[in-house]
This record gives structure tokens, sequence and C-alpha cells, in this order.
């Protein structure tokens, strides 16, 4: 059963237990400190504010002109995850969030940051990376923590009609041997 | 291709390629390449993102059917990147912008020809 529910107002009901809630939680320090450039692998910055020419000169241009409102759409996308987590509430079920219509596009870019964010520390190259997870591997808590946002990315994406299987069987019709990530 | 011609204000050229006419040295000037050429976006594979988002940023950005935004995505699955739209350059880096916003890596290539 999908833990997202479309509300008729468009809104989503997000309905977590509570160490999974709790999670979600401290998600968002893990990007503050990226954001402000401070201390981070190189190679997670290259990946969240990606080049847009091969050329440098054009690339520096570019930067000049988008690169300022680049990282600040990605700080917003946090801010609005953050500011929706402020009004969730608790009960003996668990954790309940409620995420404004209008929210639904920037927790997907914000969800996606962070599955970008784990993605490189854990040096994943391949698409079916998920079949591939060592139980001995010591980032295990990672590899789990990039498996609950994905399930929850893709829980949104389902409620809101965007159902990954039904992707993945057109893929599957050229190649059976494919997995889910593009 | 087009590009534009570097013209010397109070001069006369005759025009090229007529008979005593002046073959105008073809400069290509900054503004010429932004204004006139055609720019490719392309959207490149990422072991990451989901199938299903890429197709949901897809529509969002560019207004596509599902069919096509499934199309490219497919393709950059399988190919390793599509070209999504050829345009003017503003047009395409605030396409790229925004592709960024959402996580998609997407690249900008002067259309060949």
């Amino acid at each position: 059963m999908n833990p997202v529910v479309r509300q008729e107002d468009g809104s989503l009901l997000l309905s977590l237990p509570h160490a999974e809630g709790l999670v979600l939680c401290s998600m968002p320090q893990r990007i503050e400190a990226l954001l402000s450039s401070e201390g981070f692998n190189h190679r997670v910055v290259e990946r969240l504010f990606p080049i847009a020419y091969e050329d440098s000169s054009r690339e520096a241009e570019y930067r000049k002109l988008l690169g300022d409102d680049l990282r600040r759409s990605k700080r917003e996308s946090m801010e609005t995850f953050k500011r929706t987590l402020e009004d969730l509430e608790i009960s003996q079920e668990g954790i309940q969030i409620l995420i404004a219509e209008e929210a639904v596009g920037q927790w997907l870019a914000f969800l996606n940051d962070l599955r970008l964010y784990l993605g490189i520390e854990l040096d994943i190259t391949e698409n079916d990376w998920s079949a591939s997870i060592d139980p001995d591997e010591p980032l295990e808590e990672e590899f789990a923590l990039l498996h609950l946002l994905t399930w929850l990315q893709q829980c949104i994406l389902d409620a809101i009609g965007y159902d990954q299987d039904r992707f993945a069987s057109e893929l599957q019709e050229d190649d059976p041997d494919d997995g889910g990530e593009s | 291709m087009s590009t534009d011609l570097m013209v010397v204000p109070g001069e006369v050229f005759l025009a090229a390629g007529k008979p005593g006419g002046v073959q105008l040295p073809e400069v290509e000037t900054e503004t010429s390449t932004r204004r006139d050429r055609l720019w490719d976006v392309i959207v490149w594979d990422d072991p990451i993102n989901l199938m299903s988002y890429v197709v949901y940023v897809l529509q969002k950005v560019f207004g596509f059917s599902e069919q096509l935004a499934t199309r490219h995505m497919m393709e950059v699955h399988q190919e390793g990147r599509s070209v999504l739209t050829s345009c003017e350059l503003e047009k395409a880096e605030m396409f790229v912008s925004r592709l960024h916003r959402h996580g998609l890596q997407a690249t900008i290539e002067k259309q060949a020809g």
C-alpha cells in the first residue's frame, strides 16, 4: 500500500513509521553544508551543480549568469522540505506529513538531490546498483538510506501518476535484463 | 548556418558575388552566435535518477506529452543521451538551468552544420 495518498485538493498525505519519519527530519542537515560550499566532496558539488558547457569560457559565463539561481533554487527546495516537516503530526501509529500541492515539485527535487549526494558518496556508477549491495559493505547504512529515499520518491511519483512499473515494463520490452534507474 | 557580416559604418560595399562586387569578410560576432544559431539541449544518462522522475521532469520543463517524454527517457537510458530540443541560446540556457534544478545532467551544444 502506498504511504502517500493524494487528497482532493491536490496535496499529498504521507504516513510513515516513527523511525523513517525521524530519518527524514534529519535530511536537511546533510545538504545544508553543501549549499554553503564548505568542506564537501567536490564530486558531489559537481553532480549537484553540473556543467552546462564543455567549453570553459562559455561555462564561466553561464555560471556568472545562472549559477546563483541554481544555488538559490536548491536552497528553496530544502527550505520548503524543512517547513513541511515543522507541521508533521505524531501519533502512536507513526508520523503524518501533509505536502501542499505547490510543494510537491520541490519535495521531489530535494529528495532527488539527497539521492544524488548519496549516490556519489557511495560511488554508484551502474544502473542496477540496487541489486549489487554487499551486506558486509561498510557503508551499508548509507545504502539503506538511499533505498529509503528512493522508495519515498517513487511513492510520491506513483501518487501523482508516474508509476515506475509502467515505465520499467515499457523498457523491458526492449531489454528484458534492465532495471529501474535512468 | 547563418553568420553575420562585419559592417563598417560610412563605407559602402558592393554586393558580394556580383561582378565587381567585394566579398565582405565573414566575421562571426558573439552577438550573431548567440542570436542566430541553434543549440541542442542534451540530457545525459545517470544511474541514480528514476525513470519515472525523468519523465516527470521532462513533462514539467518542456511540456512534452507523456509519450514523447517517455521516448526521450528511454533514449537516454539506452543510448546514454538524448537531444531534447534545438533552439536559440538563451532558451537553451533556460532549459538547461531548469533541468539542473531538478537534478538532471544536461548540457548545451552548438548544433552541427
